[in-house]
């Protein structure tokens, strides 16, 4: 529906909008065609098209039962989505309650906001994290994929930027009401933060389901792999047997395997995509907000 | 596809890229301890006598071959290893295995140690990560594979902080105890000699280096891969090339090599008559490899995507022509894309068609497995453990190790050759990369389906031989060199490729050396020459 | 209020704080077969190294070349596109073209550098049009001097879209019944544009642009790492690839960790610069002087 204050674009704007759109949207599907393709082509579809082929003439599933063969993967999916669901939350509760904190002027408000700041310039190194993963009896446990990654700088200053905007009044009604903080955060903040609450617990979720090198340095036990370990050995697998194996059925061609690994990483996290777009919807605080 | 590996392997210290086990192979930061050395008895080699191979192998370097599995493998071996469990770290290079509690080929070879052996599983990239956190906390494992090319320095400090000497357990004839240890040559316990001690069981590999292979199909055209002169090859190349195919793999630094040993370029360092070391980058014959390499690129017949990973596909479907790998047994690889190819593998030529070539042996090794300070009876269990895991090619417990159960993980073919099941596709591979990595026996030729290949690569490898030429300083050890090296080496071969794809001029070519003579060049040549082994000859004599 | 930041706090002692001060080993020779208690200490040795070694000037040069593109190319794109996507009147086209342009954010780095390399790369789609008609090929992928240019397009590629995705929750704030009034007020779509959305979307853009600068020495590492030798080190070596190179690949993680800590303070700095500048524009930016809320 168009809104009554929208007239109807003039026919060159509206081609201007339909040729950017257009042209970004194109660029991107082919190449993703191309992905999707190559995880479908046959040895000879690949071998014909010299790499990467458009469209499959003798499709197959066959990258894909090689992917999934042995259970390895699909153990490994349920390892991620744990992580990846239980990371999530946690991450985006520390991070709201913190944000939420630091927004308002309060006591320790300034040093720990200062404390968030310094982790975006430094970064502690692979060795000391390591020890400090051991020192709290987290190696070959899930939690170390977890915990480490529960605070992102990043996030939590967006996050702070926009309960900022939140105007002072609401709350201060609130509070004349005898609502508590967490009253106030739950009942107010969140409700009027629910789009910029979407995208970060989206950029939490991808930072989780993408993180694979936390799981080669903390998990010994390969049964506890997520999928990105996996994955990224598959793709590195290419011509990895040696010429004692060379009994085993041929694997199938290296960039058919490479693209089904895209396409299982891609799929699941795109399929989030389509639950936040709801909390899209403009001019949920009308009338609340200053200009 | 482009991934991280080949880069590592570019810029790394190896000198080797191509098939990923054997890309390991060529280090230069595992040292000899070269002034204690000479006092050291190296274990005593004694040949498994179990097994005649079909064609014979030979001290120079030649492997034996075996056309079919040996029939009734022997056990080399009396009692199970193990009576306690063993933790280890090492790598896989292939998907890594389905965890012990579910791989039953992994449950079966506990069965036959005695006892579980627990492997840490690393991948690449991240090992060099996951040795060092593990080494900062305190919580080795009993055996940690120490690789000669991943960027582990100071070893000898290390070891000797971290790790059990065990040269009294192998050194001379206390080797004999383990006997498929005895069965490892002198050249590849030079491996695992550092400081004058011996510090763990060294991983044999093929001791060749570097060939060009070439797909016949496309060849035929122009008479065949095999060339008379540079000039000739050059033509062929731009036959070859037409806008759409390509005569040579986009790999630079590799095809270099090839063609300094054409230009008759020494292995890493020229040993002079006065016993003086010259540096390969400090001969003429490298720098006129280099200008060959920018002419044949001036030429456009190189593949014109420096990115390309893997060249074995497009060397197998024909748009590349020729591609450089590792040893002679690397056909394999083509084979298992196309089981009707056989490629064919180029003998280095003179470069006018007269001065005699070179052609660059490897190091023979992929570095070595030591273990962690401990008493003398744990010692004993872990080196009976390496002992089984080393049982030569045709033994009871290669059988176990490589194909697990018969009737479960693998069954014979209609030759009698042990040949994968689908449970072993599934269980083997990462397991078996994971543990060849850390242990292995001297290495053989074998193509099971394939027996007229592996009397191919026997007489491939005899003419090699005919040239091969050893890195003098291979087996001693050079602080500088292992502290600097590869940061030197990665900096001349950057300007290398800038020359050769024209984006530097060859003058450039001087600037670098310097840099590489000033940078650390000049001070590892002072402490190879003083270590350098009487018993090494001067380069062309 | 001071309840609710205790489990942040905890979280960052814990996962951050205890282990940066592991980044002391700078100042150390540090070797892992030692640990950090018995490494030896070396001073400012690795940082006085770092400053004399020509490479990490070329980093250096690289890196400050590389992020000015990406801020001045790139950066504008994804505001863009919000803007065009949150005008769009159909739910549908607008659903299917964020899906659309979420999805390259998700390809590794490994495979966008193949993917450009397959259209772009000296045996690329384009290239072996131009050869069949006769012309010479171009070298994007190879060209150092055009190598910014090819970052930036990259990074168009795989980001923008899902760049585009904070401001468009921005955009979700502004308040409809400004846009009703301003209509009723005959404002035009520009006008429109201009004292009601860009307004609304400036908090934002100020804040991301501020983070951006103080993070502005790290312009990917994958990115680099994968195109270093075919454009060559002249043009493609970074900081984080040099520090890569030195602290891991050589095994050095003192000079690592040196490169790492130089970078942080000089990320302070403009972070703390790019944060006064926006409050002298009148923008709260990251961090309030004291007093102001």
């Amino acid at each position: 529906m168009r809104p009554i204050w929208k007239e109807s674009p003039s026919p060159a704007y509206q081609a201007i909008k339909a040729v950017v759109l257009g042209g970004f949207a194109l660029a991107i599907v082919v190449p993703i065609l191309v992905v999707v393709s190559t995880s479908l082509a046959s040895d000879q579809d690949i071998i014909d098209a010299g790499g990467y082929v458009l469209w499959p003439s003798h499709p197959t599933v066959k990258a894909y039962q090689t992917l999934f063969s042995g259970g390895l993967m699909g153990r490994a999916i349920m390892v991620s989505v744990f992580v990846t669901l239980v990371g999530t939350a946690i991450a985006l509760a520390v991070t709201i309650a913190l944000a939420y904190a630091t927004s308002r002027p309060v006591l320790f408000g300034r040093p720990v906001l200062l404390m968030v700041l310094f982790t975006l310039l430094f970064a502690p190194g692979i060795i000391p994290m390591f020890l400090v993963v051991k020192q709290f009896g987290l190696l070959d446990s899930l939690w170390s994929l977890i915990l480490p990654g529960a605070l992102g700088a990043f996030n939590f200053v967006v996050l702070r930027t926009f309960f900022m905007n939140v105007p002072g009044e609401l709350l201060e009604s609130a509070r004349i009401d005898g609502a508590s903080d967490f009253m106030i955060l739950r009942k107010i903040i969140m409700p009027l933060s629910k789009a910029v609450i979407a995208v970060v617990g989206l950029f939490y979720a991808v930072g989780f389901w993408n993180a694979f090198f936390n799981a080669l340095l903390y998990l010994n036990d390969t049964s506890k792999w997520p999928v990105q370990v996996i994955l990224r050995t598959y793709v590195l697998q290419g011509k990895s047997l040696s010429a004692d194996q060379l009994g085993v059925e041929p694997l199938p061609q290296p960039q058919s395997l490479q693209m089904a690994v895209v396409v299982v990483a891609l799929v699941p996290i795109a399929m989030v995509y389509p639950f936040l777009q709801r909390h899209f919807t403009k001019g949920v605080i009308t009338g609340a907000v200053k200009g | 596809m482009i991934n991280r590996r080949r880069f590592l392997q570019v810029s790394g210290a190896a000198v080797v890229a191509g098939s990923t086990l054997a890309g390991c192979g060529d280090g230069g930061t595992a040292g000899g301890g070269a002034k204690a050395s000479g006092d050291l008895k190296l274990p005593t080699y004694k040949p498994f006598a179990g097994l005649q191979p079909d064609l014979p192998g030979a001290e120079s370097g030649l492997e034996p071959g075996f056309l079919r599995f040996p029939a009734n493998a022997t056990a080399s071996v009396k009692a199970p290893p193990l009576k306690n469990a063993v933790t280890a770290l090492t790598e896989t290079f292939a998907t890594p295995p389905p965890p012990m509690g579910s791989n039953p080929m992994w449950q079966a070879l506990n069965q036959a140690l005695g006892a579980e052996l627990k492997l840490t599983i690393g991948t690449d990239p991240g090992y060099p990560e996951k040795f060092a956190t593990l080494l900062a906390s305190d919580s080795l494992p009993d055996l940690m594979w120490l690789p000669p090319n991943q960027g582990i320095p100071n070893i000898g400090p290390m070891l000797e902080a971290k790790f059990q000497d065990l040269t009294k357990y192998l050194s001379g004839d206390a080797v004999l105890e383990y006997p498929n240890l005895a069965a490892l040559k002198p050249a590849s316990w030079r491996t695992a000699v550092v400081n004058g001690k011996i510090w763990g069981a060294p991983i044999p590999s093929t001791p060749f280096g570097q060939v060009m292979m070439g797909n016949p199909r496309t060849w035929e055209k122009v008479g065949g891969l095999q060339s008379a002169n540079a000039e000739e090859f050059f033509a062929k190349c731009k036959e070859l090339s037409n806008g759409t195919n390509y005569a040579l793999e986009p790999a630079i630094i590799n095809m270099l090599h090839m063609f300094g040993e054409w230009f008759g370029a020494p292995n890493g360092w020229r040993v002079n008559a006065d016993r003086s070391l010259t540096h390969l980058y400090e001969t003429e014959n490298y720098r006129a490899a280099v200008e060959y390499a920018a002419k044949l690129w001036a030429a456009k017949v190189f593949y014109p995507d420096l990115n390309l990973a893997d060249a074995t596909p497009k060397t197998v479907n024909g748009q590349i022509a020729a591609q450089v790998v590792v040893g002679p047994r690397a056909t394999a690889d083509f084979r298992a894309l196309d089981p009707t190819l056989f490629v064919d593998t180029l003998i280095p030529f003179g470069h006018d068609g007269k001065a005699k070539p070179v052609y660059d042996m490897g190091y023979g090794t992929v570095g070595f497995t030591p273990f962690k300070q401990t008493d003398e009876g744990r010692i004993r269990e872990l080196l009976a453990l390496m002992d089984y895991l080393s049982a030569p090619f045709g033994t009871k417990e290669y059988l176990q190790k490589n194909f697990g159960v018969e009737g479960q993980q693998y069954q014979l073919d209609a030759q009698k050759n042990p040949v994968l099941t689908k449970a072993g596709t599934q269980q083997a591979p990462g397991l078996v990369s994971a543990l060849t990595i850390m242990t292995s026996p001297e290495s053989v030729i074998f193509n099971p389906a394939f027996p007229d290949d592996t009397r191919k690569i026997h007489a491939t490898e005899q003419k090699l031989l005919e040239f091969a030429m050893r890195n003098p300083t291979a087996g001693t050890y050079s602080d500088t060199s292992s502290k600097v090296g590869p940061k030197l080496t990665a900096a001349f071969r950057d300007t290398i490729v800038d020359i050769v794809t024209g984006r530097q001029k060859i003058g450039a070519y001087d600037e670098a050396l310097k840099r590489w003579k000033s940078g650390g060049g000049d001070k590892m040549r002072g402490e190879f020459a003083a270590v350098l082994p009487a018993g090494v000859p001067v380069t062309g004599s | 209020m001071v309840l609710l930041m205790v489990p942040g706090v905890v979280f960052l002692l814990a996962f951050f704080y205890l282990p940066v001060l592991g980044n002391v080993v700078a100042f150390q020779d540090f070797q892992p077969y030692l640990g950090i208690m018995h490494s030896e200490w070396n001073g400012f040795t690795n940082f006085v190294n770092l400053y004399a070694n020509p490479d990490f000037w070329d980093a250096l040069r690289n890196t400050l070349i590389l992020a000015g593109a990406q801020l001045l190319l790139f950066f504008p794109i994804p505001i863009g596109l919000a803007l065009i996507v949150d005008s769009l009147v159909s739910n549908r086209v607008r659903r299917w073209f964020q899906t659309i342009a979420y999805l390259p954010h998700f390809l590794s780095w490994v495979l966008v550098v193949t993917l450009f390399q397959q259209s772009l790369g000296g045996a690329g789609f384009v290239n072996n049009l131009l050869r069949q008609a006769g012309l010479d090929p171009i070298p994007f992928m190879t060209n150092p001097d055009t190598f910014p240019l090819l970052v930036v397009a990259q990074l168009v590629w795989k980001d923008a879209g899902w760049a585009m995705i904070i401001f468009l929750a921005a955009l979700t704030t502004v308040d409809v019944s400004l846009y009703e009034a301003a209509a009723a007020d005959g404002a035009g779509r520009w006008r429109r544009l201009w004292h009601i959305t860009l307004p609304s979307l400036r908090t934002v853009i100020v804040l991301l642009l501020i983070l951006r600068i103080g993070d502005i020495l790290s312009v990917g590492f994958e990115q680099f790492i994968l195109q270093r030798d075919s454009v060559g080190p002249g043009a493609a070596e970074v900081l984080d690839t040099f520090t890569y190179y030195a602290g891991v690949v050589g095994g050095d993680w003192s000079s690592g960790a040196a490169a790492g800590l130089a970078k942080g303070v000089v990320g302070a700095l403009l972070l703390w610069g790019a944060n006064s500048l926006a409050h002298r524009l009148g923008e709260p930016g990251i961090f309030q002087r004291r007093g102001s809320s």
